[in-house]
């Protein structure tokens, strides 16, 4: 099966490294780890591609080894080195990945709720320290992230109705 | 297994707010769960855009801290995944590993010698075939250079995988366990994730898991892969 790596890891990759941050491992390894999972999913893809089918099942596997390479990262002096190979041309892909929509959802929130969401998904910031730079309460903070999450879950299934 | 995850569970997995145990649990959980593996992915579109737009300035307020690592992170990649899309749409067979390792590269590229004699040139030379992935003639090429190079473990590494590739378990084990004793570092390490494979394969999983633990412990190139097959297995 072909997969496109780029959209793959633009849709993956950032809450992978917020994952692994969340872990424990330091911001200048995530790239590295992200790399290393990569590079065991693509092992696994060329050996025996019978064992992972399906864009869901490498997110999943994808996932997992971010997620048990970070517990080990600390162990680990030597990241993976890619150096050696050589670059063809990057595949071409006409489809606007699926984050489009989202960011034209997010576009439509009040500046408010955009902050909230840079904070906790781009910053990985806790409510708890939310709230300390804001004096907002945390379960003020708690419940207008849900309510955010529902409006764009809300906007993104009328995207999907409105798709041919 | 029915039961959801708690109702935060996955946001604060995309916000990195889950600790080790209890983002296996999500995981495992998104594995057999459709509703919460589309609200993951969900929650990752959302990471990705809000991250897009923390670096193109594109929201109506900017970030105070811009976040560098985002920034590094997609071209960081960038020359990674292009080799990767490139090989998996040309399905080249093998030598198949990204160079995570030094020493990957000086058993992977055998040079180009045409009229050498050398058991590298030789090798270059019964590889062809299997760099069209055509086995069955590799498996005729190969043998016949081990015929004038007994004990080359490398050759014995590459008939083992078209061994495999044939489904011909037995045959692909014993050179497979032929080229992880007579070698060491990388390729003994790579024959050994083979076996693992060929374990299963020959539906032995006491044995694969022995070889998966022992590559996890040594904790090089292959020890995640071994970890992740380890956790699948049944
Ligand atoms: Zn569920």
């Amino acid at each position: 099966m072909t997969l496109d790596w780029q959209s793959f890891l633009k849709r993956y990759g950032p809450l992978a490294r917020n994952m692994a941050r969340g872990l424990g491992c330091r911001e200048e390894d995530a790239d590295d780890l992200i790399q290393e999972a990569c590079a065991s999913l693509w092992r696994v893809l060329e050996e025996t591609p019978s064992r992972i089918e399906g864009e869901s099942h490498m997110r999943n596997y994808f996932l997992k080894a971010v997620r048990n390479l970070s517990l080990r990262i600390r162990r680990r002096p030597t990241p993976a080195n890619m150096d050696d190979l050589a670059a063809p041309s990057p595949p071409t892909h006409d489809e606007p990945p699926p984050w489009e929509s989202m960011a034209q959802a997010i576009q439509r929130l009040s500046a408010k709720e955009q902050d909230l969401l840079r904070r906790r998904y781009s910053r990985s910031q806790t409510f708890a320290e939310i709230e300390r730079e804001l004096g907002i309460p945390v379960s003020t903070l708690h419940s207008r992230q849900e309510r955010i999450l529902s409006k764009l879950r809300r906007a993104l299934n009328r995207c999907q109705e409105a798709d041919p | 297994m029915n039961t959801h995850l708690e109702r935060d569970s996955l946001s604060r997995l995309a916000a990195g707010e889950l600790d080790a145990e209890e983002s296996m649990i999500a995981l495992k959980h998104v594995e057999t769960c459709s509703e919460c593996a589309r609200e993951l992915d969900f929650l990752a579109d959302l990471v990705a855009a809000v991250d897009d737009q923390s670096q193109s300035g594109t929201s109506a307020i900017e970030a105070r801290e811009p976040t560098t690592h985002s920034r590094m992170l997609v071209p960081a990649l960038a020359l990674f995944v292009v080799v990767i899309a490139a090989r998996l749409v040309l399905r080249i067979p093998e030598p198949v590993l990204p160079s995570v390792h030094p020493e990957a590269p000086a058993y992977y590229r055998v040079a180009l010698l045409a009229d050498d004699d050398s058991p590298k040139a030789r090798l270059d030379r019964a590889m062809t075939p299997y760099r069209e992935a055509d086995f069955v003639t590799a498996v005729k090429t190969l043998t016949e250079f081990l015929v004038q190079e007994p004990g080359h473990a490398l050759a014995r590494f590459y008939r083992g995988v078209c061994h495999q590739q044939l489904h011909d378990y037995s045959s692909a084990r014993r050179d497979f366990l032929a080229a992880q004793e007579t070698s060491e570092g990388f390729l003994q390490r790579h024959a050994r994730w083979r076996l693992a494979q060929v374990a299963i394969q020959q539906d032995d999983p006491d044995r694969a898991r022995e070889l998966l633990g022992q590559l996890v412990q040594e904790g090089r190139e292959f020890s995640l892969n071994a970890e992740q097959l380890l956790q699948d297995l049944p």
